[in-house]
């Protein structure tokens, strides 16, 4: 088994944004991310792709708190008066626009497919085209093409076509 | 009927894989003399270059800052490994050989003869062996979240304050394995069907504490109003 700090401090920060722009809560995506590596020290998986086990486990943790969440809400949307709000924080600026611009992001990713966005995530993580083939059940040459879509559906949206600076 | 004709164009799957260096010998050989001459796949495959490119500046000028987490510990949760129905198919088995054993007269003279040999027909129990454990950590925001899993399991939550940065939570008297999970958000207890009392001390710079109980609506604590204890299930 290899040393859970060590594959923590290699994996942990990409696991987590990953998830992070997978779901669009960065919360949730860090407890997901925990738990995949919670998973990893219980039961260490006989696989020679850590990275890539970690990153199906922290999707599949985080695409289930997702559900649950949105089970949650359901509930809470039928008793609206029994639950106890907090006062909004007053947002500065900065974390304002920071906070739009993360949600328009994440409202983009959100018109892909589970599996684009998964394809599209992974690819910005540096996974080979097989791994994220194995990992959304699909063919490597699907891959390729899923990527291609992806792009083209995000790049009126997210004003791709305009050069970027950096 | 016309025959039908080949696309003389790189598809988008291969294109994707030369810009990715994923392209197999083969197809870069076949790819890449068709790029140099033919204008319609040399303008698509730099505008999935460009979009690639653009959309790594966007998602990275979108990411929230990372909070600051520590990996988990071997030691720090409890978790059983042994599947619940393997458990359940086991206890059933043993409650139905003991049963039999009781109805047969072998296993009569086999209690009597246990009786005798131990002076007393009344039968022993163990005595149950409580279960502690604890964990310590540092939160990562102004505020916690403490989720109990099983709010029918029965036990209590005590909060307290202290001037330390960490928070440390105890599980006294359970009556079986408890995990505890420590999270971006907080901590979560899984007490699945285990009454237990938490015991759970947060630095006093927290604004608050939010419990959420078994799935009920969460209740919002400040620190000031510490300590509490919170009791639940039956």
């Amino acid at each position: 088994m290899t040393d859970v700090t060590v594959l923590f401090r290699e994996h942990h920060e990409s696991l987590w944004r990953f998830l992070t722009r997978l779901t669009g809560d960065p919360d949730r995506a860090a407890d997901a991310a925990q738990l995949a590596f919670v998973r990893y020290v219980e039961r260490p998986p006989v696989t020679n792709n850590v990275r890539a086990w970690l990153f199906r486990v922290g999707r599949n943790a985080a695409l289930e708190a997702a559900r649950t969440h949105n089970r949650r809400l359901r509930l809470l949307s039928t008793a609206a008066g029994r639950v106890p709000h907090a006062d909004p924080q007053p947002a500065a600026d900065e974390a304002f626009v920071a906070a739009d611009r993360a949600r328009s992001v994440h409202a983009a990713l959100a018109h892909l497919s589970m599996k684009e966005r998964t394809v599209l995530l992974m690819r910005e993580e540096g996974f080979a085209h097989r791994e994220i083939a194995a990992a959304v059940g699909t063919t490597t040459g699907s891959v390729g093409t899923m990527i291609a879509r992806a792009l083209d559906k995000l790049a009126a949206e997210l004003r791709l076509d305009r050069e970027t600076s950096t | 009927m016309t025959a039908p004709t080949m696309d003389p164009h790189v598809g988008d799957d291969v294109l994707v894989r030369v810009l990715d260096d994923q392209a197999s010998e083969l197809e870069r050989s076949h790819a890449r003399p068709h790029l140099d001459t033919c204008d319609v796949c040399r303008t698509r495959l730099d505008t999935l270059e460009r979009r690639t490119r653009s959309l790594h500046a966007v998602l990275r000028a979108a990411d929230p800052p990372m909070p600051a987490m520590r990996p988990p510990l071997p030691g720090a949760h409890r978790s059983r490994h042994i599947p619940r129905a393997w458990l359940s198919a086991a206890a059933l088995a043993a409650l139905l050989a003991g049963g039999a054993l009781v109805a047969s007269p072998a296993g009569v003279r086999l209690l009597d003869w246990i009786a005798a040999t131990l002076g007393s027909t009344a039968p022993v129990d163990p005595p149950a062996e409580p279960v502690s454990s604890g964990i310590e950590f540092v939160p990562a925001g102004g505020e916690l979240v403490i989720e109990v899993i099983d709010g029918r399991a029965g036990g209590e939550v005590r909060l307290q304050t202290h001037s330390g940065s960490s928070v440390t939570a105890r599980v006294r008297d359970a009556s079986g394995p408890v995990e505890l999970v420590v999270l971006a958000s907080g901590l979560r207890i899984g007490n699945s069907g285990t009454r237990a009392t938490y015991e759970i001390t947060l630095p006093e710079q927290l604004r608050r504490v939010r419990v959420q109980i078994g799935g009920e609506p969460a209740v919002d604590i400040p620190t000031g109003q510490l300590p509490r204890v919170i009791r639940f299930g039956p």
